[in-house]
């Protein structure tokens, strides 16, 4: 159950597949580029001081697609960008897995990186998806308010 | 009124349900579901502090948006997308 929303400038897209960055490049690859800002979230094998044995996503999908359109309008308005992806994984993944992916083209390298920052910045401030961390002696919701001071303190 | 919650992520599990039907007086705002289950579940009070309203395609922004008979609202933790 991939959800996808494509425009010519944008590309949008949920998966409890295995994420490309092939796939990612490739959409961003077009002749008005020259150059290309590829950022990749993969899953840490520590967390809080304990070893992490997976991870799962959940997210709002319908809101979450909606969220992230606003985030790459914005983007689009601030920065001279031709096009940027934004590639979620969703439910179950191991260590080293790849979870996310955000990609920004543009004529020029600034304006990409600057885009591409600002995208995976303001994913993790709104857009609905949750992560859970699994440990040997059991689990947690990251940002979950009943743990006080970690939440939301930068990467997670 | 009765509106439809649906809990999403670390709030599901606190429920312990997806969905709960709550009833509120005609006219209920946001604000008043938010006193509805601060005096339901003092206990998730952290909870309550930070969740932030949606309906299917939208957040809410405002706590006095009206309510209507039969919607279903999504209540939304904080968030942890991304790496």
């Amino acid at each position: 159950m991939p959800f996808r929303r494509s425009a010519e400038a944008y590309d949008l897209y949920l998966t409890e597949e295995a994420l490309s960055l092939d796939d990612v490049f490739e959409r961003l690859r077009m002749a008005e580029v020259g150059g290309i800002a590829l950022f990749v979230g993969t899953v840490r094998c520590f967390a809080e001081g304990q070893t992490v044995e997976g991870l799962h996503y959940e997210s709002h999908t319908h809101l979450a697609l909606n969220e992230l359109e606003r985030i790459v309008q914005t983007a689009l308005h601030r920065w001279p960008v031709r096009r940027l992806a934004v590639h979620h994984r969703l439910g179950d993944l191991g260590v080293g897995d790849v979870a996310v992916i955000v990609g920004a083209a543009a004529a020029h390298r600034g304006p990409a990186f600057e885009a591409c920052r600002y995208v995976i910045d303001a994913l993790k401030q709104t857009v609905p998806i949750w992560k859970k961390e699994y440990f040997s002696t059991g689990y947690r919701w990251v940002a979950d308010p009943a743990e006080g001071s970690m939440t939301g303190s930068g990467d997670e | 009124m009765r509106v439809r919650v649906r809990w999403m992520a670390v709030l599901r599990e606190r429920m312990g349900e997806a969905v709960t039907v709550v009833e509120l007086p005609d006219g209920a705002r946001v604000r008043d579901l938010r006193a509805y289950l601060e005096e339901r579940r003092p206990d998730l009070r952290r909870y309550w502090e930070r969740v932030r309203w949606a309906w299917e395609d939208a957040y809410i922004d405002r706590d006095d948006e009206p309510l209507r008979d039969g919607e279903v609202l999504y209540a939304i933790p904080p968030v942890s997308g991304g790496l």
